[in-house]
């Protein structure tokens, strides 16, 4: 490749087609014929009406037919957050349960939506109304619907109270301001935007992954389309998740194991979705998020989302070239189940030490450029400290938690601060980048903390009792 | 000549968050002078982007046209059927403007 010269670059790369013009003013629809194009897509193909709404029906029973992954009367969640597609989805599945042929799709959906207005930054006014909003929906489309918010993910394990209410018309949102105190805090100490929008959706769906038990559902459906795989695509790849691309774009997230997250979306472009949404005549709920009205420099995902939009405007193949690349990125296909998973994602830990890989190369020029090599130093007063405990609890138990030295019993109350070096050892490699912003690891998930709590606690013991064993 | 037949009455709807752009008012209904120019799309953008746009015009419009990611309607079909950019708006068009990216 290297040594390629110009004419063997010509001869034996593929490009992509730049958009040729044509003139489509008037055009009839290329499929029945008849009737006057209404949409046109990929450069060329002209639709009417009726034709474009049989054809994008036809294209998500196909995906999902495809997959064999829905068995008869399961429960599943459809995750609407209000957006185009995410209501689009909504409206193919609805068509899809109550069409008489064989063709009928047969499961038992419930609609659920996340309130992330703690960190999007609603007032509570819009956050009621966008309620309101989706109890409308829900009654719209007599299919039952659940509302639960963000904050609930940081309690998950702790709290015996449901995670999610039933949605209904009159109904007054209540927050818990101490827990969304504790999620603002949270984000507030992530410096970035592209890791507030990356910790944004990996605890959306845990929470979701946690109210499907709840709700017993088997499965969970959201609306990532194709243009939006194609951005997570890129932009993944550079936030050091290109490891566990299969699990964030593929069609079956199957990291969790006993509930699985279908993408069932994921063959249409954002335009075909915003046209089916005017023909059919279905409003979205829109929201201010995270990235709007901000600067596409903002965070790395916009900044994917501008270069690949941009570049679909001259080049109609992009999205799918991309698309399809990450299609065939897959892993194999079964989890291994002795896998360690991190414990904020789900995702099998890529983390395992490889010469040269490219963790290796950014936590070496990290340990040589902080100051005097504090991690040299720490790795020190560590070891000294270890002496310290052997030495107070050779000296037996007598003073254990009334003297003034440093107690070694080992509690929760103890082990209450832990710092990124603990916690790190669980953690993916997307992931720990998102962690290391934090000053302090106070504010996450509770069940996150406690499990490495759990594991610190289980290692000390170990330690202390491995003199005695043979 | 009588002020309603000096103006080209038309409809300006925004959605998927670019209505954001606009004060989060998501229907216009606007009168445009009838002066010695057309009104094409083109120009069109061209007066929103001066009588309309209240932030950030760079993510609404770019060069001479909307900004790659939005979608334009008029009269809920494609523009890309009507001729885009010198399409001749008509009395009574609805133009519909539809962000695709992700926050508006
Ligand atoms: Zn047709
Ligand atoms: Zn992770």
């Amino acid at each position: 490749m290297c040594t390629a010269t110009d004419n063997d670059y010509e001869e034996s790369v593929q490009c992509m087609e730049e958009k040729p013009s044509h003139n489509l003013v008037g055009a009839l629809c290329k499929k029945c014929g008849n009737n006057k194009a209404e949409v046109v897509l990929r450069v060329k193909d002209t639709y009417c009406r009726q034709c474009f709404i049989d054809s994008f029906t036809h294209k998500f029973r196909a995906t999902l037919g495809k997959s064999k992954m829905l068995k008869p009367n399961d429960k599943i969640i459809l995750a609407v957050s209000g957006s185009p597609s995410s209501l689009a989805m909504l409206q193919l599945v609805k068509d899809g349960i109550e069409i008489t042929t064989p063709k009928r799709l047969q499961c038992i959906p419930c609609i659920v939506y996340v309130d992330e207005g703690a960190v999007l930054g609603h007032t509570y006014e819009q956050r009621q109304e966008i309620c309101i909003s989706m109890a409308k929906i829900t009654k719209k489309y007599g299919i039952p619907g659940f509302i639960t918010s963000l904050d609930r993910c940081l309690d998950i394990s702790s709290s015996h109270s449901k995670l999610c209410e039933e949605l209904h018309e009159s109904m007054v949102w209540h927050v818990n301001e101490e827990r969304e105190l504790r999620l603002q805090s949270l984000f507030a100490q992530l410096k970035s935007l592209s890791s507030k929008e990356d910790l944004l959706l990996k605890l959306r769906h845990k929470l979701l992954f946690s109210v499907a038990e709840e709700l017993d559902c088997s499965k969970i459906f959201v609306g990532d389309c194709a243009t939006d795989l194609a951005v997570s695509i890129m932009a993944n790849l550079s936030l050091g998740r290109g490891a566990q691309l299969p699990y964030d774009v593929g069609f079956c997230d199957y990291r969790h194991g006993k509930t699985k997250l279908l993408r069932p979306m994921r063959d249409f472009m954002k335009k075909e979705i915003a046209f089916y949404m005017v023909f059919k005549n279905i409003g979205s709920v829109s929201y201010p998020t995270l990235s709007s009205k901000v600067d596409p420099f903002s965070s790395i995902q916009r900044l994917t989302e501008k270069f690949i939009t941009e570049l679909q405007k001259d080049f109609p193949s992009t999205v799918s070239t991309i698309f399809r690349t990450g299609d065939k990125l897959t892993s194999e296909g079964t989890r291994n189940v002795e896998c360690k998973t991190c414990l904020l994602c789900e995702a099998p830990l890529d983390t395992s030490k490889q010469d040269s890989s490219s963790m290796q190369a950014t936590e070496f020029s990290q340990l040589i450029s902080s100051p005097m090599f504090a991690d040299v130093k720490d790795l020190l007063t560590h070891s000294s400290s270890d002496l310290h405990s052997n030495a107070v609890s050779s000296m037996g138990d007598s003073n254990c938690c009334t003297s003034n030295y440093q107690c070694t019993c080992i509690s929760q109350n103890q082990l209450q601060k832990l710092d990124f070096e603990q916690i790190k050892e669980n953690l993916c490699y997307g992931c720990r980048l998102i962690v290391k912003e934090m000053d302090s690891l106070d504010f996450l998930p509770g069940d996150i903390t406690s499990s490495v709590k759990t594991e610190i606690m289980q290692k000390q013991l170990r330690k202390e009792i491995q003199d005695f064993l043979l | 000549m009588s002020t309603s037949e000096g103006l080209l009455r038309i409809t300006l709807e925004f959605r998927g968050g670019a209505e954001l752009l606009f004060d989060n008012v998501k229907k216009h209904n606007v009168k445009l002078p009838l002066i010695d120019k057309t009104w094409t799309l083109r120009n069109l953008l061209l007066w929103i982007k001066e009588n309309l746009l209240k932030e950030r015009p760079e993510l609404f419009v770019q060069g001479d046209s909307v900004r790659p990611g939005i979608l334009v309607l008029v009269n809920e079909a494609d523009w890309e059927l009507l001729g885009g950019n010198d399409y001749v708006l008509k009395e009574g068009d609805t133009v519909l403007f539809i962000s695709t990216l992700h926050g508006g």
